[in-house]
């Protein structure tokens, strides 16, 4: 809501200053958006008179003028057409600095000095356009200041009004909310109108089809209209709150309702088939041409006001073209009626149409007002675009509404607010209000409270504690501990293993990302998906207000690459990071999240310095490295590792975590297909895991196991394999043989070259062996050696190495 | 020579030996040549019995007697020698301490993620617990349930995403859907707090985006009132952001609470005076709150006339924000090192 101070004053009496009132307002529930000293600019604007207008002798379009400035006589260069002698008009003084930032000085204009300059209205900033200088009214005295003549020695105010408070959204409105807040009475204008005989009885009917959703249409009838601008003071209220000024009969419309917060619309009667006004519902695909030129196809559920042919006008959102008031117009039917707010608020929404009367529709308008507002506006009109007001008055309200009554429990404010029970006090605030109390003695008795129409917002008792708490001040509580009496308290097992893997990849040397849960289409290509992946199966936004942001996200891989590819582009290509988020896969009505956990790491992964001059580029066993630590610091348990095939993957470098039957993780080298579609030249290491999975094999609680009394034996073994035989296979099949005297087998030598012929690989690993309750003999340790050596050579071709 | 004088000559020897040593290693040559397996001392050790058995145990004697002489020239010299020897050793391994250290590398948390638990654990330690809801939700928990029914024109404060089959589903625009989950699965008392991504239909600029973060708090008990609810928001405030911290509340609507207030706190970078960061005004605005709507407890059924409750939100990059005096709310999501790194 926009508003004038000195408009406001004009409903109630303001005894503090603009930037008090803004305090009280702000502590009160009405936010304030701006507050705003509107004669700044105006400081050396003063009223002229210009004695005489003579030509430029050097310039053909160019006038020089005589102005008197109440006093004193200077000359001021002017090249508008309507400049004229005797023309009262605002001159800015040298040294001004008017509101659109000019700031003016002494000039000399071929061979002339030019002492200030005479302004249009849009040099002062008070209209968009003009054709000339501002004329200003013949009574205006040279020299005086025009800040309170051009009606900008006021104050600018936008507030922000709640969606509960419709009421609020007019003049009125905010009158009866700031008496509440200082102690006073709102004045309105009072209405008395200059009926002529003619009735609008015959003229014109009006039929509601769907009381439903026109529950009161109320009109007045206005002949004898003479089209044309409204006055100055009138044009400049509107602007000032961004309305902008149409004619006389329009803008007098759009005043009413920044008044009184009732939209009201003025139709062309003569336009208006058979005079006759129809509520009803539009007809599937009926057409309307707006005021804004655009041709509407409507539904049925739009509700319209048509004439007896079609519909004229979308009902509270916006008047049609064709019965628009136009120069032509001389006589004129206001409406000013009520609407369903749903309604209205889905027909704004589905046209994409919001104007100053859906606004306010769509939030609810008070059902009491219509009259007011429609008879204000033909005072209005007669007064100021000469028209004849018809006697009588169309008043189409087919179900009389009756205020509300509720029951207020001073008890029950206690219980909420935390204050004292105090039936007389809660009265006198809900009074302010404009509320009827009934109360008895006690300060605990129950209060009947009727709640006035325009307080559409009060439905309930909960409403009115509300009001009490507003104007007993939510400072004046006094604050209270609370501790929770709930015997579930703290981080559950889950969110505690969340923390502990953050922790733990921190700790290990990984920054954590925060991106998007949205990806784009485009992110899905650079992945090099086939089509029947998983990951192709994006669930997708709606209404995206971007392609980047199309998708959700199925997995963390794209959007980490693009934090890859941010970093590197800027030169940081040393990168270890990791993200913890959702990804979603489509799942009927309502897609399912699953958390992740993924990283990448490329570039150094161990500083360079002086001790190391190259440092250590990642490879795939840093991130095999981290994923060890990971099952070891949050204590997975049975789990083993395999080599995977993963479109994200090359496919040499490519591994999972399986648990079961079940890939926890897959980890490796990042393909380099989309490596270069992320213009990334080193190679990248990527994993992404499945956390709740994790958590499922993770140990809470660690177990106790005796510390070994007796002594362990440890041997090396050196094995030559064939290449493709891995280490695993080697490993598992030592660990097999050797068990359960067996604990620990570490490979610490993987040698090619020299000693080992071409195409196979010396393997060399220490071997320890414990027993929980006495010292192993030589004999029997040689004898395990013996069995494993003898299998290795059998099954997998080994070779002991001297 | 009689036996006893070549025990005597081999302990004159040995001792000399011993004494004149100049290294560790030349005494163990010592040891060896005197006192070990085929050493002078333990071949005439051998001799005792040639000797006639009556002079045998006096023999045994003086010549046990001989070596433990041995033993402590030995390890006396040994003692002088090896002082000497780490003394050098010390010496030579001295460090230049300026050189740069071989320091690990360690990441950063986020530094959402850093406020995010550092606000939880405000409230964990005042008893609440953690609660998570999904962040695609139907209409019921993000809208309705909320007591904001279609057309409710509090939803056009939000705009909304939408996802999934025929649209019936929407990206939550706050972390309030998770009250209503809880509250549907569990009776009075429940303390808890949320925290979660949300989604708003705003297009990117310095101070909006599509995705932030919110933490939700509620706590609904016998007997709890808006007095409860300042005092637990003032706890937090001055643990967040310093006890000294005033805090101020100013009516708002929420459709979900009633009575509702958003909730200042004195500027924290000029402590009211009025400043850049708080518009000239000494307050910042921080989170929303109020005392939950009956409406949003008759659709969990609870009974408002028996359990009372508050619930407040806030969002996280805006405490980021001010508390890092951080002007750009984009740089939360772009993950440069350069930013992320600065909040260790």
């Amino acid at each position: 809501m926009k508003l004038t101070l000195n408009w406001l004053k004009e409903f109630v009496d303001i005894g503090v200053s603009a930037e008090e009132l803004a305090d009280l307002y702000d502590l009160s529930g009405t936010a304030i958006e701006a507050v705003r000293y509107l004669g700044k600019g105006f400081e050396r604007v003063v009223v002229g008179e210009v004695l005489t207008v003579s030509k430029h002798p050097d310039a053909d379009r160019l006038q020089v003028c005589e102005v008197d400035l109440g006093g004193e006589r200077v000359a001021i260069i002017c090249g508008a057409p309507n400049i004229a002698a005797g023309q009262k008009v605002p001159v800015a003084r040298p040294g001004a600095v008017l509101p659109n930032g000019m700031e003016i000085r002494e000039a000399k204009i071929r061979g002339v000095t030019s002492v200030g300059m005479i302004c249009s209205e849009k040099e002062l900033g008070l209209s968009d356009e003009a054709t000339g200088i501002m004329v200003l009214a013949a009574e205006s005295v040279p020299g005086d200041p025009v800040g309170p003549i051009l009606g900008v020695d006021d104050w600018f105010f936008e507030l922000e009004i709640t969606p509960n408070r419709p009421d609020c959204m007019g003049l009125i409105g905010m009158a009866r909310e700031t008496a509440a807040l200082l102690g006073g009475e709102i004045r309105r204008p009072e209405v008395v109108l200059k009926e002529h005989s003619e009735t609008i009885d015959g003229l014109a009917t009006v039929v509601i089809e769907a009381p439903d959703l026109c529950p009161r249409y109320s009109a007045r009838f206005v002949d004898q209209i003479k089209i044309g601008p409204a006055p100055y003071w009138m044009r400049r209220r509107l602007e000032a709150v961004g309305i902008r000024s149409i004619n006389n009969i329009v803008d007098i419309t759009n005043y009413v309702l920044v008044e009184t917060g009732q939209p009201l619309h003025a139709f062309d009667f003569d336009l208006l088939k058979d005079g006759r006004i129809v509520v009803r519902r539009a007809k599937a695909q009926e057409a309307l041409e707006t005021i804004d030129h655009v041709s509407r196809e409507l539904i049925t559920d739009n509700l319209v006001i048509a004439d007896s042919a079609r519909a004229v006008a979308l009902a509270g959102v916006m008047g049609g073209l064709h019965s628009e008031i136009n120069e032509q117009t001389t006589r004129v039917l206001i409406e000013s009626a009520n609407f369903h707010a749903p309604n209205i608020r889905k027909t704004s929404r589905a046209l994409g149409l919001i104007s100053e009367s859906s606004l306010r529709f769509e939030r609810g308008v008070d059902i009491d007002g219509t009259v007011y507002a429609a008879e204000r506006a033909a005072q209005l009109m007669s007064e100021l675009a000469g028209g004849r007001i018809w006697s009588g008055l169309i008043d189409s309200y087919p179900e009389l509404r009756q205020p509300r009554q509720i029951e207020l429990r001073p008890k029950r404010v206690q219980a909420i607010l935390g204050i004292e029970p105090n039936a007389p006090a809660f009265s006198v605030i809900l009074n302010r209000l404009e509320m009827k109390t009934q109360v008895g003695p006690g300060v605990d008795d129950q209060i009947a409270v009727t709640v006035p129409t325009f307080r559409v917002d009060i439905e309930r008792e909960i409403d009115l504690i509300e009001e009490i708490a507003r104007f007993h001040g939510l400072n004046k509580i006094k604050p209270r501990l609370l501790q929770s009496t709930s015997p579930k308290r703290g981080l559950s097992p889950q969110q505690k293993f969340v923390r502990s893997l953050r922790e733990l990849l921190v700790a290990a040397g990984l920054t954590e990302a925060i991106n998007y849960s949205f990806i784009s289409r485009r992110d899905l290509d650079r992945l090099e998906l086939p089509e029947e992946h998983v990951w192709s199966q994006a669930p997708e936004i709606a209404n995206p207000l971007s392609e980047d942001q199309a998708l959700m996200r199925t997995t963390l891989l794209s959007s980490l690459l693009q934090t890859v590819s941010h970093n590197y582009n800027r030169d940081q290509k040393d990168l270890a990071i990791f993200e913890i988020g959702n990804v979603f896969r489509p799942d009927g009505a309502v897609p399912k999240q699953s958390m992740r956990v993924a990283g990448a790491i490329t570039g150094r992964v161990r500083p360079s310095g002086w001790f190391e001059s190259a440092g250590s580029e990642a490879d795939f066993y840093d991130l095999k490295g981290l994923f060890e630590l990971i099952c070891g610091q949050l204590s997975l348990d049975d789990f083993h590792i395999e080599t995977a095939s993963h479109p994200a993957l090359s496919p040499g470098q490519a591994a999972e975590l399986i648990s079961g039957t079940k890939a926890l993780a897959f980890f490796g080298a990042l393909h380099p297909k989309i490596q270069e579609n992320y213009g990334l030249r080193q190679p990248v290491f990527v994993f992404e895991a499945d956390v709740v999975g994790l958590f499922a094999q993770a140990k809470t609680e660690p177990t106790f196991s005796e510390i070994p009394k007796f002594p362990a034996v440890v041997l090396d073994l050196a094995m030559i394999v064939d290449e493709k035989v891995s280490w695993g296979s080697l490993e598992h099949l030592v660990r097999q043989t050797g068990a359960p005297l067996l604990k620990q087998v570490h490979l610490f030598d993987l040698y090619r070259g020299e000693g080992v012929p071409a195409g196979k690989k010396s393997l060399a690993f220490n071997l320890t062996y414990q027993a929980g309750e006495r010292t192993l003999t030589d004999n029997e340790v040689g004898h395990i050696q013996k069995r494993i050596i003898q299998r290795a050579e059998r099954e997998l071709g080994a070779q002991l190495r001297d | 020579m009689s036996w006893a004088e070549e025990l005597q000559s081999i302990k004159k020897a040995a001792i000399k030996a011993a004494a004149s040593a100049g290294s560790t290693a030349e005494l163990d040559e010592i040891k060896v040549k005197y006192l070990g397996r085929k050493g002078a001392l333990t071949a005439l050790l051998k001799d005792v019995g040639s000797l006639p058995a009556a002079e045998r145990p006096k023999a045994g004697q003086s010549a046990n007697a001989v070596k433990q002489e041995i033993e402590t020239a030995l390890s006396g010299q040994a003692a002088t020698l090896g002082s000497t020897e780490l003394e050098e050793r010390l010496a030579a391994d001295s460090v230049d301490v300026t050189l740069p250290g071989k320091r690990p590398l360690v990441g950063t948390k986020h530094v959402l993620n850093q406020i995010t638990d550092e606000i939880l654990d405000i409230f964990l330690e005042l008893g609440y617990r953690v609660a998570e809801g999904p962040e695609i939700e139907v209409d019921w928990y993000n809208f309705e349930a909320l007591n904001m029914p279609p057309e409710h024109p509090a939803r056009s404060m939000q705009d909304t995403l939408y996802v999934g089959q025929d649209n019936q589903a929407v990206l939550r625009t706050h972390t309030s859907p998770v009250q209503v989950r809880v509250m549907e699965q569990e009776s009075p008392p429940v303390y808890i707090v949320a925290p979660g991504r949300v989604f708003r239909r705003d297009v990117v600029d310095p101070t909006h985006s599509p995705m932030f973060h919110q933490i939700e708090g509620f706590a609904v008990d016998k007997g709890v009132n808006f007095g409860h609810l300042i005092g637990t928001l003032e706890t937090f405030i001055h643990q967040m952001f310093g006890k000294d911290r005033k805090v101020r509340l100013r009516p708002h609507f929420f459709p979900y609470t009633e009575p509702s207030a958003e909730v200042d706190v004195s500027c924290i970078v000029c402590g009211g005076e009025g400043c850049r960061v708080c518009s000239h005004t000494g307050w910042l605005e921080i989170l929303g709150c109020g005392m939950i709507d009956p409406n949003v407890f008759s659709n969990v059924k609870y009974d408002p006339e028996e359990h009372t409750g508050f619930a407040f939100g806030m969002g996280v990059e805006r405490i980021a924000m001010l508390k890092y005096g951080i002007n750009d709310i984009r740089l939360f999501f772009e993950n440069d090192l350069r930013f992320l790194g600065q909040y260790r």
